[in-house]
């Protein structure tokens, strides 16, 4: 079964199983948009927002739905969501929009969002539901504008570019110049320095709880060891 | 024949089919009227960087004019309209959309304003496919190099010069670049070459048009 509580739903959803890094769901987007944070952050909003009311909806019709029926379900329930948000991306955000182009649409069958049908929403109560697609969208959005941040850097030099097509005329001038003027290294601005940089996310991830398991487990750890010696010594005796 | 199960399953699916689409058409409803405005909105932005000043008094997006089917291939575009740019009813440019296609990947949309004396107004890249930072500078939010174009026409330079500098022409090219600005070069050439053939034309429909106009305005106020 996979019912859980809201703390492992929170473990889960950011580090544990996190969508980008460890499951790699919904990679295309992750890989394709992540070259500029405003692109990023409106693919997360995006996402966020299908999959938190997915999540509501699919918990709310549970237990009409079951067996052969459920997938096409879920695919019409995501793709209504996926179609409004896309309806008021064009009212509030044009220029957004067009820039983040078939990505948008894509939304539905972006597996992170069918998965946490599938797995969670489908089982658990609506408010617990609700949570999880939260905190998973969460954790998909953090990989994601996390990787946008570090290739704006390093492909042009400056962080926060158009944030205008956001935040409106206020944010015109958030962009940050942190390299030199004209500084510009292509290879980041294209996929192949996306999965490079993903690798070293998913690197840094494995560095850290490899750090948090030898720090916790060392006494386990030790303990397995003497088991271990035993039983070697044991069929040889 | 089916079994109860599947009428079940249809009628399910139906219903689901049935609310998601009520849901859709709702909010599509809804939101529509500031769909089309923020369409216009980001249509004119471009528009009304290439008008010669912000005084016209029409709706340079609406207020257009065909161009002959002949000309598409010349302009690269394969639909396409004439913005015209007016004061008090008078026209003083228009607005030209154009293709290039030699770019160094895709098509490269411009539009190019050019006054009525076949001079340029401003041209600006509407869409474009280039590699970011390395062919992207003919953006007039990345560089001024666009703006060379200003006051240009076939008058004041001669065919030879509608080249970068790299081929003996007049126009700069962006440090790693040469083929996107040669093929944008090229196209608003084609563009003014174009305006020179069709000229008679656009300015004579206008004038029947304003003709119509007068007289009708004459017959009224009898």
């Amino acid at each position: 079964m996979y019912i859980r509580s809201y703390k492992s739903i929170l473990n889960n959803g950011i580090w544990e199983e996190n969508q980008g890094l460890i499951l790699f769901l919904g990679l295309c987007p992750l890989i394709a948009v992540s070259n500029s944070v405003v692109k990023a952050l409106g693919l997360s909003i995006a996402t966020m927002f299908v999959l938190l009311f997915s999540n509501i909806t699919i918990s709310l019709i549970k237990k009409r739905v079951s067996g052969i029926l459920k997938i096409p379900i879920f695919i019409i329930i995501i793709a209504t969501f996926t179609t409004i948000i896309e309806l008021f991306m064009k009212v509030f955000m044009y220029e957004l929009y067009i820039l983040l182009g078939i990505f948008i649409p894509l939304i539905i069958v972006n597996g992170l969002i069918l998965n946490r049908a599938e797995i969670f929403a489908c089982k658990n109560s609506v408010v617990k539901s609700a949570f999880d697609g939260l905190i998973f969208g969460m954790g998909f959005s953090a990989v994601l504008i996390t990787l946008s941040a570090v290739r704006e850097i390093l492909s042009v030099g400056k962080i926060f570019i158009n944030m205008d097509l956001l935040f409106g005329s206020a944010a015109v001038d958030w962009s940050i110049t942190i390299f030199s003027e004209g500084y510009s290294f292509l290879l980041f601005m294209l996929p192949p320095g996306a999965f490079i940089l993903l690798g070293f996310l998913i690197a840094l991830k494995n560095l850290i709880d490899g750090k948090v398991n030898t720090l916790s487990g060392n006494e386990r750890s030790s303990l397995k060891k003497e088991t271990k010696r035993v039983r070697t010594t044991g069929p040889v005796a | 024949m089916f079994s109860g199960s599947v009428w079940k399953n249809i009628a399910v699916l139906g219903i689901v089919a049935l609310i998601s689409g009520i849901t859709v058409f709702t909010v599509h409803a809804i939101t529509k009227g500031y769909i089309i405005k923020s369409e216009s909105r980001y249509a004119k932005r471009f528009l009304f960087q290439v008008a010669p000043n912000a005084n016209y008094t029409n709706d340079i997006l609406t207020d257009t004019i065909n161009i002959p089917k002949k000309y598409f291939s010349m302009l690269g575009i394969e639909s396409g309209e004439i913005h015209l740019v007016k004061i008090n009813g008078k026209l003083i440019s228009i607005i030209v959309p154009s293709i290039a296609y030699d770019g160094y990947n895709g098509k490269i949309k411009i539009l190019v304003g050019i006054n009525l004396d076949g001079s340029i107004v401003s041209v600006r890249v509407v869409s474009h496919k280039e590699t970011q930072e390395l062919g992207d500078k003919m953006e007039v939010v990345k560089s001024d190099w666009i703006l060379n174009f200003n006051k240009k026409s076939l008058n004041n330079l001669e065919p030879k010069s509608w080249k970068v500098k790299k081929y003996g022409g007049y126009f700069d090219q962006f440090t790693g670049a040469t083929i996107t600005p040669s093929a944008i070069i090229k196209q608003v050439h084609e563009t003014l070459k174009y305006y020179e053939m069709d000229k008679s034309r656009i300015i004579k429909e206008l004038d029947v048009f304003n003709e119509i106009k007068v007289s009708n305005n004459f017959e009224g106020g009898n």
